[in-house]
């Protein structure tokens, strides 16, 4: 069925893309807003990413690819968004969390830290995190989103979960004053 | 310290914590305004299966498609020909009965319409619809026929086929039956007027032609509100939810009023039917943008409603017929605003509208003009000059400032030298609507026809009508850029430049240089194009300008002075695990070459160091190398001196299998050049 809508889609059946659009747009935008930790910055990066599928769907090759496709393109237009801020860095802010959500003290302190360390990730080492402990993608998987070697993707998770560690002792080690600063 | 498990659990909870809930409906509505509004990227080659296009011989109809010059044809003879500077639009007879046409003598009442459109076998095809049929008990009909010319002046249909769309018998009021009423049904144009007659009676007008529903000279003010205090109460019933206002508060949330594209066209769509009565309407680039425009005119040209395109028949793009003429749109620039609260709850309005100069599409080259320019072009590259007086080069080259040399390459001779003797061209796309261009492959061969040189031109029709043959450095194929010339298949090597042209080398399609941001910049530059998993983004090579060596606790180390240096503190890095320096020749200039591999354990870091954007780039640490990636170095004392003094020529190659076998045309290529 899915790959019938591609099919459609690729041969400029608006209807079916938009249907497709529909049904990947919830997770493309919370990869979106992960990687960019910016509601607005996330809104325009999937409206790019999903403008770039629908412009290039006839140039995707293999159907059944698509979804692998959507998420490289989003993860594309989060750099691109990046890109245009010059320094991600100094755009990142946290993000406001559900007033639903319960925590104590020290998981709230926890996630600051991560999000100071999240924050230090280069774009494509963001995204690898997003891709494996949010959306679930093994490194294998991850490789054939964003079309780099799967010892790449091995090695961009790496060193973005020992920069995020790295965060954490570092913060632990500083007056919590010293740690309010963004990087 | 946690451990990876720990760790890796507290980012998942961390990340499902943070993400958001829904995608807003705005943000799609948006995007599906922009997808309605824009075409899908169709390469040439899946356009062959989109339009009629034949092989070679048979696409262009009337002429023969593949040209063939032979070597001792005589020069000079082209302006002779006919069709050079000849009429802009094709002078097929047929050309002036296509389109839609309107009946103004319908008696009992309903609207008659007629399509006529061309037959690849010269003939003319009609269809005719009559919402109110006498003839079906006044339920709607529908004739089909085709026929042919009689001169230039008169279309007869030999045998119509009149049926009720209700599936009933059409029963003739009067006389013989319909079918023998209808035989040889003939319609006559009168030329001067632009009308079909059909008897004494029946008179056929091209819609808008004869009755345009728009003075072109028509404007008027606000709408659908006509005061600053009517919008105020619009707004307030608008955020009350009454129904007869929401829908002026726009579905996406915003416009762009800082440019001329309308993000919610169902404001416009509801201008335009409502206001102004149009039934078929388009927004396009190419009419989106004219001098004296100033940020937020928005235009849309009106189609004629269910009119066939006779000059675009092929191209699904090109489906909205004109209402003035052939080629010419009643055409409208809208400008809106918020009057009363600005942003996604404010109601917008239409502040002014006029209709504007009427938009144009462009008549496609025709035969003899497609072949008149290309017998010249041929001509003069079998004879060995004057070629580059036919061409022009395509404005829009993303390398246009690293291009060496803005020239065809392979000219009048192949990569050996031999003369060309045979030319042939193919039609592989368009015409494309509005502008008319038409996407060639041209090829030339050698006398034993061992070598042939292929290149993609385009042929479009220039602002005082000359059609131009253009070279497109990039042209786009079916899904991504294709090389502009090929010499026996292989794409052909092109030259560039880096740092002001100091610096040179050659990459073959689809070898180029980044057009990714990260990786531009006056002192560095990347050559990618390497297929890989669908995508051509992994560099091969990069080119950086005295790079300054990142340290050990990711601090950012001046440049060093030479080549040595920089090979000296490469090696003295715990992070790198580097082979000694091997003395070896780059671009005729001693060089060092090194292989380094990042250490286990080495720093990581962080990507916000300072990103070299109008400095110095950074090495190694920051460019795409990370743990099982070897990176051969060339490490360079420029010539030239200052500015710069170091090249770095960096190779990924345990990316990719190959990579060294990849980058080594473009390595030896190198040239330098006095600054």
């Amino acid at each position: 069925m899915k790959r019938d809508l591609v099919e459609a889609a690729r041969r400029g059946d608006h209807e079916a893309f938009e249907v497709l659009a529909t049904s990947a747009g919830d997770r493309l935008y919370a990869v979106a807003r992960l990687i960019l930790r910016d509601v607005g910055l996330a809104e325009d990066a999937v409206q790019e990413a999903l403008v770039r599928a629908w412009q290039q769907l006839p140039s995707l090759r293999d159907p059944d690819r698509f979804d692998a496709w959507l998420y490289r393109l989003v993860v594309n237009a989060c750099a691109d968004q990046g890109r245009q801020l010059r320094r991600w860095s100094q755009q990142v802010r946290p993000l406001v969390l559900d007033v639903s959500i319960s925590d104590d003290t020290a998981s709230v302190a926890n996630r600051e830290q991560l999000e100071r360390g999240f924050s230090r990730l280069k774009p494509d080492q963001r995204a690898v995190v997003v891709l494996h402990y949010y959306s679930g993608f093994s490194a294998a998987e991850i490789a054939g989103i964003l079309g780099i070697p799967e010892g790449t993707a091995r090695s961009r998770l790496h060193y973005s979960v020992e920069a995020m560690r790295a965060a954490l002792e570092a913060d632990a080690r500083r007056p919590v004053a010293a740690t309010e600063r963004t990087a | 310290m946690p451990t990876d498990e720990r760790l890796g659990e507290s980012i998942s909870t961390w990340l499902e914590q943070t993400a958001p809930g829904r995608l807003p409906d705005r943000v799609l509505e948006a995007t599906f305004e922009r997808t309605r509004g824009s075409r899908q990227q169709v390469g040439w080659r899946a356009r062959l299966g989109r339009i009629h296009v034949t092989q070679s011989v048979a696409a262009l109809g009337g002429i023969a498609a593949v040209v063939v010059v032979a070597a001792t044809l005589a020069l000079g003879s082209v302006a002779d020909r006919p069709g050079v500077g000849g009429p802009p639009i094709s002078d097929d007879p047929r050309d002036a009965f296509l389109g839609t046409w309107f009946s103004t003598s319908d008696a009992d009442g309903g609207t008659q319409t007629m399509i006529a459109r061309a037959t690849p076998d010269g003939g003319v095809e009609i269809v005719v619809t009559d919402d109110v049929a006498s003839v079906c008990s006044r339920t709607p009909s529908t004739m089909t026929g085709t026929g042919r010319l009689e001169g230039d002046t008169r279309l007869v249909i030999p045998a119509p086929v009149y049926s009720c769309d209700d599936g009933s018998e059409p029963d003739a009021l009067s006389g013989p039956p319909l079918q023998e009423q209808l035989r040889n049904l003939t319609f006559v144009r009168d030329a001067q007027a632009d009308v079909l007659t059909v008897g004494a009676t029946s008179v056929w007008t091209r819609e808008v032609g004869a009755a345009p529903s728009l003075d072109p000279q028509a404007w008027g003010s606000m709408w659908p509100q006509s005061s600053l205090e009517e919008v105020r109460r619009a707004q307030a019933l608008a955020d009350a939810g009454d129904p007869a206002y929401t829908w002026q508060v726009s579905r996406t949330g915003w416009y762009q009023p800082g440019q001329n594209h309308p993000i919610d066209t169902e404001f416009f769509a509801r201008f335009l039917e409502q206001k102004l009565g149009w039934e078929e309407f388009v927004w396009d680039e190419a009419f989106a943008h004219r001098d004296g425009f100033v940020a937020g005119d928005v235009v849309y040209v009106r189609c004629a409603p269910g009119g066939t395109n006779p000059l675009y028949l092929d191209d699904i793009e090109g489906r909205c017929a004109p209402t003035i003429d052939k080629l010419r749109y009643e055409t409208v620039k809208i400008n809106v605003a918020q009057l009363d609260r600005q942003g996604e709850a404010g109601v917008w309005v239409v502040t002014g509208w006029e209709m504007i100069e009427p938009a144009e599409q462009v008549a496609p080259p025709s035969d003899a003009e497609t072949a008149a320019v290309l017998e010249g072009f041929f001509q003069a590259r079998i004879g060995g000059e004057g070629a580059e007086d036919f061409v022009d080069f395509a404005e829009n080259d993303p390398f246009a400032d690293e291009r060496v040399v803005r020239e065809i390459p392979l000219l009048y001779a192949t990569s050996t030298g031999v003369p060309y003797e045979r030319s042939e061209f193919e039609i592989v796309a368009g015409p494309l609507w509005p502008e008319g261009r038409i996407q060639l492959a041209v090829r030339l061969f050698t006398g034993n026809n061992e070598t042939v040189v292929e290149q993609v031109f385009s042929l479009e029709r220039d602002e005082t009508g000359r059609v131009r043959l253009v070279y497109d450095f990039q042209p786009m194929g079916p899904s991504e850029p294709i090389p502009a010339t090929t010499e026996n298949g292989k794409a052909v090597p092109v030259e560039y430049g880096f740092l002001d042209g100091e610096v040179t080398y050659r990459a073959a399609h689809p070898l180029e240089p980044s057009q990714e941001a990260w990786h531009l910049g006056p002192d560095r530059t990347a050559i990618t194009g390497l297929p890989f998993n669908d995508d051509r983004i992994l560099p091969v090579l990069l080119i950086l300008a005295d790079p300054r060596p990142i340290g050990p606790s990711c601090e950012v180390a001046p440049a060093p002075v030479d080549a040595e240096g920089l090979a000296e503190v490469l090696r003295s890095d715990p992070d790198f695990e580097a082979t000694a320096p091997v003395a070896v020749t780059v671009g005729g200039t001693s060089a060092l070459q090194i292989d380094v591999l990042l250490a286990p354990g080495a720093s990581s870091c962080s990507w916000s160091l300072p990103d070299g954007s109008g400095t110095s780039p950074l090495l190694l640490k920051d460019t795409p190398i990370s743990e099982e990636q070897l990176v051969r170095l060339y490490l360079v004392d420029l010539p030239g001196g200052p500015p710069a003094r170091v090249l770095a020529i960096v190779i990924i190659h345990a990316d990719v299998d190959g990579a060294l076998e990849l980058a080594a045309p473009i390595l030896d290529s190198i040239e330098f050049h006095a600054p």
